[in-house]
């Protein structure tokens, strides 16, 4: 035995997917999961091994995202019942863009803000992406009415599935605001990198980056509203 | 493992072992849902030690006679290994775990794979096997051991092509 690189074995490998030779090691820091390799997902409703670009559903009584095979994604587009699957359409509407006074009416402090209809409480609901995660915030309903009536877009989305996306409004940045009608689970997603990313006081460049990746790939998917189906 | 054992490890290594043999069991019995929750949940715990472990180390700072206690318990110092809070590098733990063994294995360094190369000694307790785990619990975050042949030349550590030794 010279010359040879020895691997690590442990005396009793344990017949777990997770190679056992890291001990306690593998939970004590995170694991970065290079893109596109990631741990084996399922659907949550009936255990299917899933893609890694696959769709999501809301649970309604749970108010929680699950993961989903196309065959169960397709059973639940319809209204009504616990699940709803999450309409895949990215709209904006460059007729009628949120406008920097408009934006202020909101009075929502933040760069990027999303709002969507929760149809349990009957009302939008405004969320922003923290190193906490997804944060909720105040909103004045009539100032979200009042924007809503001269803005198409606004209106457009499904209760619960759908999400209007609003990036750049925080005071004093350069590029305009940008508004987006998009799937509620890719606020969701954003969030998540969000937080799993963000360094120090403004989330530091990978942050950044994260945000520039993700506006970059809506503006390419959006259609105009008008041709957007449903 | 004697000598594995005795240079202190064995707590954390114990305790990995049978966490993974009860998440392998939860794996069989309830399915791959249920065992990914118990990863979860172990992950979580051991992290949220681990963040304790680090503040714990930060605030003893250079005070090396506490931190020399601190390592002279099996039980403190694989849990210190763990989560890379160990004050020693692993170029010296590896050395004192080597020399504990006491068989003249010789370390030649650990190159920029994390391989750690090592060229046997003679006698008892100098077999690949007992050197592979006695590294493996002095220095966890290395990932492997390369044998240089005993006799002979001095092995160059250089930058290896992939595959190569």
């Amino acid at each position: 035995m010279t010359g040879t690189v020895g691997g690590r074995a442990e005396p009793a490998p344990s017949p777990s997917p997770p190679p056992p030779a890291a001990g306690l090691r593998r939970f004590a820091r995170p694991q970065r999961r290079p893109a596109g390799a990631a741990a084996e997902e399922r659907c949550e409703l009936c255990g299917e091994r899933v893609g890694h670009d696959h769709a999501h559903m809301v649970d309604l009584q749970r108010r929680s995202i699950a993961c989903a095979c196309r065959a169960c994604a397709l059973l639940f587009t319809r209204p009504g019942g616990r699940y709803r699957t999450v309409p895949d359409r990215v709209c904006h509407d460059p007729q009628a863009p949120l406008t920097e006074p408009e934006w202020a009416e909101l009075q929502i402090p933040v760069g990027i803000a999303f709002f969507f209809v929760n149809s349990a409480l009957g009302h939008v609901i405004a969320s922003y992406p923290s190193p906490a995660g997804v944060t909720e915030c105040e909103l004045d309903l009539a100032a979200w009415d009042r924007l809503a009536a001269t803005h198409p877009l606004l209106r457009a989305m499904t209760p619960d599935v759908e999400a209007i996306l609003v990036v750049g409004g925080a005071p004093g940045q350069a590029a305009p605001i940008e508004t987006f009608l998009v799937p509620v689970d890719v606020c969701y997603s954003l969030a998540g990198a969000l937080r799993l990313e963000w360094r120090g006081f403004d989330g530091g460049t990978e942050v950044k980056q994260i945000l520039a990746d993700l506006l970059a790939s809506l503006r390419q998917r959006a259609r105009t509203l008008e041709s957007a189906p449903g | 493992m004697g000598p594995a054992t005795s240079d202190g490890a064995g707590d954390a290594r114990d305790t990995g072992l049978r966490v993974e043999a009860l998440l392998a069991e939860l794996r069989a019995r309830s399915g791959p849902e249920a065992a990914d929750v118990a990863e979860e949940l172990v992950t979580c715990l051991v992290r949220f030690y681990g963040a304790a472990l680090e503040t714990i180390m930060r605030t003893i700072g250079d005070d090396a006679r506490t931190k020399a206690l601190l390592v002279a318990d099996p039980l403190v110092e694989s849990l210190l290994l763990v989560h890379d809070l160990h004050p020693l590098d692993p170029d010296a733990r590896i050395r004192r775990a080597l020399g504990r063994l006491g068989t003249g294995a010789e370390f030649l360094g650990i190159d920029d794979a994390g391989t750690v190369h090592v060229r046997l000694g003679h006698g008892c307790g100098s077999t690949t096997a007992v050197v592979e785990q006695v590294i493996a619990d002095a220095a966890p975050e290395t990932t492997g051991v390369s044998f240089a042949p005993r006799e002979g030349p001095l092995l160059q550590i250089t930058r290896r092509p992939a595959g190569a030794i």
